[in-house]
């Protein structure tokens, strides 16, 4: 019965703990300003990530794509350049 | 069709958009000039948010702005995949922690043995936590006590008191178990109490 007693009490604690930490820390955010040009320098890596990525997906994808699509069917890719 | 829905977007003011909607808005959109706006607007909301929480974590102002930089980047880019079961900040807090550990454990400031061993430590330790002190403990010692802390204690006290983590969120972010987790966070409360209490003994 003390057991039960002092586990609860020890809890309560703990409780009234979490709760003054909690309303501390939030006191404790610093607002510290960002700098300026960071901005711009996130969005030129971004660009520079985009861009790599789509240099990529053009070697790799596109352009063995479109050599497939010649080779599958030549006549026909024939005849298409013979017209013009 | 096209124009029409560009349109509508441009009456929409992005500023008024909710977190959901700017991202609805990114994973629908094909225009690269919309994504870039909403883009913007993710950065509008959360890069301060995130260099401050870089700036307490590591506490060095060029630090946390390479961290800035790096973490915006990361968010930007996996953002289509944010499932949205939780709230973006959660998400974005998350990412911010993860790198910062990974930083932290790169620069040899922080070691994974710092989590795991202190719950062990713990059957053996019986700190006074002094309420009336700690209530009554001025913002500024605080900040100084904060700083006294290790890397390991000053995160994961950030991670549940500031922000308001679950116990189970920073199991997942730190790759451990939720009963270490709840000794860790006893461990590090015990020893900023310890600091807070011999700081009132040496007043």
């Amino acid at each position: 019965m003390k057991n039960k007693e002092q586990k609860k009490n020890i809890g309560n604690i703990e409780a009234e703990f979490d709760r003054i930490l909690q309303a501390k820390f939030q006191e404790l955010l610093p607002e510290v300003q960002i700098p300026e040009n960071l901005q711009k320098e996130v969005f030129n890596t971004l660009d520079s990530i985009e861009f790599i990525a789509e240099v990529i997906d053009l070697f790799t994808i596109k352009f063995p794509l479109v050599n497939l699509k010649y080779l599958d069917d030549p006549k026909q890719n024939i005849k298409a350049n013979d017209k013009k | 069709m096209q124009d029409r829905k560009l349109e509508q977007i441009e009456k929409t003011a992005f500023d008024d958009l909710s977190d959901d909607g700017l991202i609805s808005l990114i994973t629908t959109t094909r225009d690269p000039i919309v994504l870039r706006k909403c883009q913007e607007q993710i950065y509008q909301r959360y890069a301060s948010k995130v260099y401050n929480k870089c700036l307490s974590i590591v506490r060095e102002k060029e630090d946390a702005r390479d961290l800035t930089h790096d973490i915006i980047v990361k968010i930007l880019l996996k953002i289509k995949s944010f499932r949205g079961d939780s709230p973006l900040f959660g998400w974005i807090y998350a990412i911010t922690y993860n790198h910062c550990i990974s930083w932290l454990k790169k620069k040899n400031k922080l070691k994974m043995q710092d989590f795991e061993l202190a719950g062990r430590e713990l059957a053996e330790d019986n700190s006074e936590l002094d309420l009336k002190i700690l209530n009554e403990i001025r913002l500024e010692n605080l900040k100084l006590l904060m700083h006294e802390l290790s890397e390991a204690d000053r995160t994961i006290l950030l991670m549940r008191y500031q922000d308001g983590f679950a116990v189970k969120d920073i199991a997942k972010i730190l790759d451990l178990g939720e009963s270490a987790v709840k000794m860790r966070l006893k461990r590090s409360r015990d020893r900023l109490s310890d600091l807070v209490n011999s700081q009132h003994d040496e007043e």
